[in-house]
């Protein structure tokens, strides 16, 4: 397990790395969370002085990046000025939020580009090949920004789904069954637009790769075997071109917390991004550095989680 | 004109190489266990002054290991190699560039081993001109020269190598590979994968070249049916060893070794049957 | 046409009249094959001689529907008197593997790197029959252990990459023989492999032959492989057959200079008697005037 180890020492320094650049870009920026309440004339100057002394802002870096790392092992993980409670306790919940919302999107994704990619790889050159890729062309070239609106003005006329948000108001008064339903609803528009926003580019990717390994000779071998299309595609091909596949896998972990930031803002949805747009935007530190830091989180795990499945997928890679 | 065998032999060796040993290691990822895997052992090699030498054994013998440390692509864990009185192993980078035209090396694979990118004229003129050797025109014809002399047309220079058959591709590689002008040239199983009449041509061409420029010729084979018939000499490897070298007349009508047997056996075989079903002994 | 074929008892299984094959969208070009008639019988091993580039993986291909959609093809092509030229995409599945099987040079590139090499051979079982998934392993292992490999278990459980080239070789002929074909398609199969493994492939061949009664194709561009080995010789060039006969009668009396020196460079000097003029006998060059006139003897 050497290569385990070797990789959890390197995470760790770029976790340290990542923490003190972000302290220190936030440092940087002029201000702080209670400038706000300077420009309130019914505060008093002293109250402000005494509410900065208290939250230790007047402290130099060094000393509040310190007190920021114990509060990690003590398992408070900052403090939030706005929600004037641990930042953890905010982070988990907004985090489950927008997993949630972003593993269904993914899941889905990969659902989908798996078949589509195989199919129109095989049906190469054909119409519905050219249908296709014209179809994910159009999708990669549209921003996120307008496929949520233009699905938002759609909602909106059509009342089909709910506006935004992730629960209803009677959310706890509905039974067990109302209550899954009730966030399948609210789940559905932003997780077409993360689904529609990545597709194309899997789609994209699975089909080259398809493309790449039926010239293989060795597909040729099967077919004079009298291999069937389906054993064909999916049997000797699929499993062959998932090498490049695995690598595009660990992006899709990786961006699990940090893909989803504009989706959630334009929806409502009560996940990690619109925290951590509100946090940026009133200088809360804390939550700031804390969302950064669960988002790197999640992409070191994501390129590990890349490097084993190559080992898994890839026979060559594992016995060589 | 070549010059008698046994004089030939009387002069010191070009190149010699004595108590080589190499030893590749392989680590699974994600294990800490190792393979060590001993290509030569102790390996004493020498190739006599403007002859023809046949390296044979079967694969994985240690044959490309050996011609690898030959032409200093790589290096012995021990042992020394020496060349025309310089030894090799002792070299730095410098030095070492100095000599590197000198022997030069074709490998198995012509397709792998010629940018895809570049034109017939570009890929042979690249070795000169990484070695500084003339300007650009001077470049191009002489580019076009080596073509001509290894039996390709010159009105392919501008071709790219996909273009060319496969026993094109490897006299692009020999034409490449005589641009620096090197006295001692190394060909690693650079015959099997074309057809018979094609690997006859080659073998024709490069003894009309090794008369023309008193070239050393390595030849790196596993099949002596058609290089046994040219070749001076003959060394034999098996699992890392030499295990027998020498004249080919003397090594091919008293084989000591197992393997040698061996060698000469297959083709043997296959000669007499051949005579046999010619002289119709099926009927 | 040359030499005509001694007359055999045995029917034929596949022939071809007069099959040509074209690549281009006009068919401009030389045709890869043209005007092939040839006639493989059951039971019998049949070599087909000839270089890159004279059409006979082409034919091999041609044998198995596996052409290029581009290609035009002409003539006829039976198997046991049904019309193969225009078969149907799912009854071809039906004659690959089954019928007619295919092994190809690089038996190491013809099987996928990234599945178990017992599963490969089990999937072409599984194509053709309807046992169980336990009775098709079951007789992998026995075809394992027919063709000699010494640790079954392992070459079972092995990817195509841990499998020396020997190993490769014998697997790709179970692999082929697997469903039992009646004509068995080697295209180069023993170009990839070291001499002194070649003729216990070859035997392997044989035994193959002898045991089931298939009949071979045996594709090579070296001529003492065919020796002691094949019962006839065809002999390809530019796509033409030049020459179709017993395997005595096509070595006792080559028809084209290009077969004349094709077997001109079959060793007779490796006794330890030297080239008189050290240099090898030279084969046609396709540039020469002889390249282009295919008709000779008789």
């Amino acid at each position: 397990m050497r290569y385990l180890e070797r990789r959890m020492l390197h995470a760790s320094f770029l976790l340290i790395a990542v923490s003190i650049l972000c302290f220190a870009f936030s440092a940087l920026a002029p201000g702080n969370f209670f400038d706000e309440m300077k420009l309130n004339p019914q505060i008093s100057p002293a109250t402000v002085a005494a509410l900065r002394s208290q939250y230790g802002i007047d402290q130099p870096l060094p000393v509040r990046y310190g007190r920021w790392v114990k509060s990690l092992f003590s398992g408070e993980w900052g403090y939030s000025f706005a929600y004037n409670c641990p930042v953890k306790n905010l982070l988990l919940l907004r985090a489950r939020n927008t997993l949630l919302l972003t593993a269904i999107a993914t899941l889905m994704s990969w659902i989908l580009a798996i078949p589509i990619g195989v199919w129109t790889a095989s049906r190469r050159g054909r119409w519905e090949d050219r249908f296709t890729q014209a179809g994910t062309v159009f999708l990669l070239s549209t921003p996120e920004l307008v496929l949520a609106l233009l699905l938002l003005q759609w909602i909106v006329r059509t009342h089909a789904l709910p506006a935004g948000g992730m629960l209803s108001v009677n959310f706890e008064e509905l039974t067990f069954k109302s209550k899954l339903i009730d966030l399948l609803k609210h789940l559905m528009a932003p997780a077409t637009v993360l689904v529609l926003a990545s597709l194309p580019l899997l789609v994209r990717h699975v089909r080259a790769s398809m493309i790449e390994v039926l010239q293989a000779p060795f597909i040729q071998a099967a077919r004079a075997h009298g291999i069937g299309k389906a054993t064909l595609l999916f049997r000797f091909a699929l499993p062959a071109a998932a090498n490049p596949l695995t690598s595009l896998l660990g992006f899709s972990v990786a961006g699990l917390l940090s893909g989803s930031l504009l989706v959630e803002v334009i929806s409502g949805w009560p996940g990690l991004g619109p925290l951590l747009v509100e946090a940026s935007m009133n200088r809360d530190v804390y939550v700031v550095v804390g969302a950064v830091m669960a988002s790197t989180v999640f992409m070191i795990v994501g390129s590990i989680v890349a490097d084993l499945l190559l080992l898994i997928v890839d026979p060559r890679v594992r016995t060589s | 004109m070549a010059t008698d065998l046994t004089t030939r032999r009387s002069e010191p060796p070009i190149i010699s190489a004595a108590g080589l040993n190499k030893t590749y290691i392989q680590r699974l990822p994600f294990s800490r266990k190792a393979f060590a895997v001993q290509a030569l052992r102790n390996v004493d090699f020498e190739i006599v002054r403007a002859s023809l030498t046949v390296l044979a054994g079967e694969s994985g013998c240690g044959k490309s290991s050996l011609a690898k440390c030959l032409a200093a692509a790589e290096k012995p864990d021990s042992g020394s190699i020496w060349f025309e009185g310089t030894e090799l192993t002792r070299l730095d980078g410098c030095e070492m560039a100095s000599l590197r035209p000198q022997i030069q090396m074709v490998v198995q694979d012509s397709a792998g081993a010629l940018n895809p990118r570049f034109t017939a004229a570009e890929i042979i003129a690249e070795p000169q001109e990484i070695q500084r050797r003339e300007d650009r025109r001077g470049l191009h014809s002489r580019a076009c020269e080596l073509m001509e002399e290894v039996g390709l047309p010159a009105s392919a220079a501008n071709r790219h190598p996909l273009e060319f058959s496969g026993g094109q591709r490897q006299r692009l590689a020999i034409a490449r590979a005589l641009a620096l002008q090197p006295s001692l040239l190394i060909l690693d199983e650079s015959l099997s994968g074309l057809d018979l009449s094609t690997q006859a041509h080659i073998l024709n061409l490069l003894l009309d070249l090794q008369q023309r420029h008193s070239l050393t010729l390595l030849l790196i084979s596993h099949d002596l049916s058609l290089v046994g018939q040219i070749a001076d000499f003959v060394a034999v490897m098996h699992q890392g060893s030499m295990v027998e070298q020498g004249p080919c007349r003397e090594v091919f009508s008293n084989p000591c070794h197992a393997h040698t047997q061996e060698l000469l056996a297959a083709v043997r075989i296959i000669e007499s049957t051949y005579h046999a079903a010619q002289a119709g002994a099926g009927r | 046409m040359t030499a005509s074929s001694t007359s055999s008892c045995a029917p034929a299984l596949l022939s071809m009249r007069e099959l040509t094959v074209k690549y281009g969208p006009l068919g401009e070009g030389l045709p890869a094959l043209c005007n092939v008639t040839v006639e493989f019988r059951s039971g019998e091993i049949t070599g087909i001689l000839g270089e890159s580039g004279s059409g006979k993986t082409t034919l091999a291909m041609a044998m198995l529907g596996l052409l290029p959609t581009h290609a035009q093809v002409t003539g006829s092509l039976r198997f046991h008197d049904r019309e193969l030229l225009r078969l149907r995409e799912r009854d071809w599945k039906q004659v690959r593997g089954a019928k007619i099987a295919m092994i190809f040079q690089e038996p190491g590139l013809a099987m996928s790197p990234v599945m178990r090499v017992g599963d490969q051979i089990a999937e072409v079982i599984r194509a053709h029959t309807s046992l169980s998934r336990l009775a098709r392993r079951q007789r992998v292992r026995e075809l394992l252990e027919d063709v000699g490999l010494p640790q079954v278990d392992r070459v079972f459980k092995s990817y195509p990459h841990q499998l020396s080239g020997g190993e490769l070789s014998r697997t790709a002929i179970v692999q082929a023989l697997a469903c039992e074909p009646e004509l068995l398609i080697a295209d180069e199969a023993t170009r990839s492999l070291d001499v002194t493994r070649r003729a216990e492939i070859l035997d392997l061949f044989r035994q193959a032959n002898r045991r089931t009664g298939c009949a071979i194709v045996f594709i090579t561009h070296d001529p003492a492989l065919l020796a002691g080995f094949a019962h006839r010789i065809v002999v390809f060039y530019r796509g033409r057959v030049i020459q179709d006969g017993l395997t005595q009668q096509v070595f006792r009396q080559p028809a084209h200079p290009f077969t004349k020196g094709l077997l001109a460079l079959v060793p007779n000097s490796i006794s330890g008697k030297m080239n008189p003029d050290r240099r090898l006998p030279e084969v046609i060059d396709p540039k020469s005037q002889y390249a282009d006139c295919f008709n000779y003897g008789n």
